[in-house]
């Protein structure tokens, strides 16, 4: 499990994340109106687009894939991310979840 | 019946039309028909007159009711080469320059290898072989008959479009909506009937709107900002054990 870095209060962000030999890239996007944080992923010719980010859940369980992202709350509050500096501040952190952290939770081998 | 006997007869069938469907050319008595129609919808105004200045065009519809047979008849390109080459009754040559020796030598070498072809496919014939196995396609892949069924039932299951040859036209991308067949053992002929429609597909186009709309508001919180790559990094490796994350340690 990483603990991704360098995410600033720009409203749509892109991060190149090294992943398995290949790129992972990260889509963050924040929406002021209806202040959420969404979170998107292209690897390997797959896409996930715009997934809600909350806190304590994983977020794309259904696409088989074999990593995941997990957002915590440092203050202890459970708020999701919902300002645009949460994740500046450091008030949220989101994690990437590997292969090995996605085969103990399945179970079961996860599809490269 | 040998094939020179054949060749010297003048063919009596009414001309055969060539179709081509998705590639595979078929040599059949057809009944094919395609279609080109528009709507101008009415669109009424404020004051209860109308106007109709749209016009929508459909997609183009074809229909095709044809034969596929096994052996089919080409007789005209072969039979008027080799016809000139074997039964030349006359000619007017005086206006023609005068042949030298090496190329009359390669003139007749020509005629005597094509008698010699058709006297080879007569003698063959004459001891019983079966004149399809000397002609047309070889392979082992079944005869013309499965193998447009093949085709056809390929293109269905796969959502494909293709080509589609008819008089004067040739129409792309065309789905082949329905195809039905019938086979017909008293003279070995399949029939099939088959419609298509045109597929026409929305070309989507995209700008950035970014560069036009850069942060016309503070309110706006930089929504119209175009994408910010934040370049490239490995992460940070958690030591901390899954579970005490999900538990919220």
């Amino acid at each position: 499990m990483r603990r991704l870095g360098n995410l600033g209060t720009e409203t749509v962000q892109r991060h190149t994340v090294l992943f398995e030999d290949d790129e992972l890239i990260v889509h963050l996007r924040f929406f002021p109106t209806i202040q959420r944080w969404t979170i998107g992923a292209e690897f390997r010719g797959r896409r996930v687009h715009n997934k809600s980010l909350a806190v304590g859940v994983l977020h794309i369980r259904e696409y088989n894939l074999p990593f995941d992202f997990y957002c915590t709350d440092n203050s202890g509050n459970g708020l999701d991310p919902f300002q645009l500096t949460d994740f500046a501040d450091g008030r949220c952190s989101l994690y990437l979840l590997e292969p090995d952290d996605m085969r103990d939770i399945r179970g079961v081998e996860v599809p490269l | 019946m040998g094939v020179r006997d054949y060749l010297a007869q003048k063919s009596g069938s009414e001309r055969l039309e060539r179709t081509g469907i998705a590639g595979f050319t078929t040599y059949a008595d057809i009944n094919r028909s395609w279609e080109y129609s528009s709507e101008s919808p009415t669109t009424y105004l404020e004051d209860g007159s109308s106007v109709e200045d749209h016009v929508v065009l459909n997609p183009v519809t074809l229909s095709i009711e044809g034969v596929v047979a096994d052996i089919f008849e080409s007789p005209e390109p072969l039979t008027q080469q080799v016809q000139s080459l074997t039964s030349n009754i006359g000619g007017i040559n005086s206006y023609l320059p005068s042949r030298t020796q090496s190329q009359a030598q390669r003139v007749q070498s020509v005629i005597n290898q094509a008698n010699q072809s058709t006297s080879q496919l007569d003698s063959l014939i004459d001891s019983g072989v079966s004149p399809l196995n000397i002609t047309g396609d070889q392979s082992s892949a079944g005869n013309l008959q499965e193998k447009f069924i093949d085709k056809m039932e390929s293109l269905h299951k796969s959502k494909q479009t293709c080509s589609i040859d008819m008089p004067y036209r040739t129409f792309n991308n065309m789905r082949i909506n329905s195809v039905s067949f019938t086979k017909d053992n008293q003279n070995d002929v399949l029939t099939f009937n088959m419609t298509a429609t045109e597929i026409r597909v929305a070309e989507q186009a995209s700008s950035d709107i970014s560069n036009l709309l850069s942060d016309p508001s503070a309110a706006l919180n930089g929504q119209t900002e175009g994408e910010t790559d934040k370049g490239t990094q490995e992460g940070e490796p958690v030591n901390q054990s899954l579970l005490s994350v999900f538990l919220g340690g």
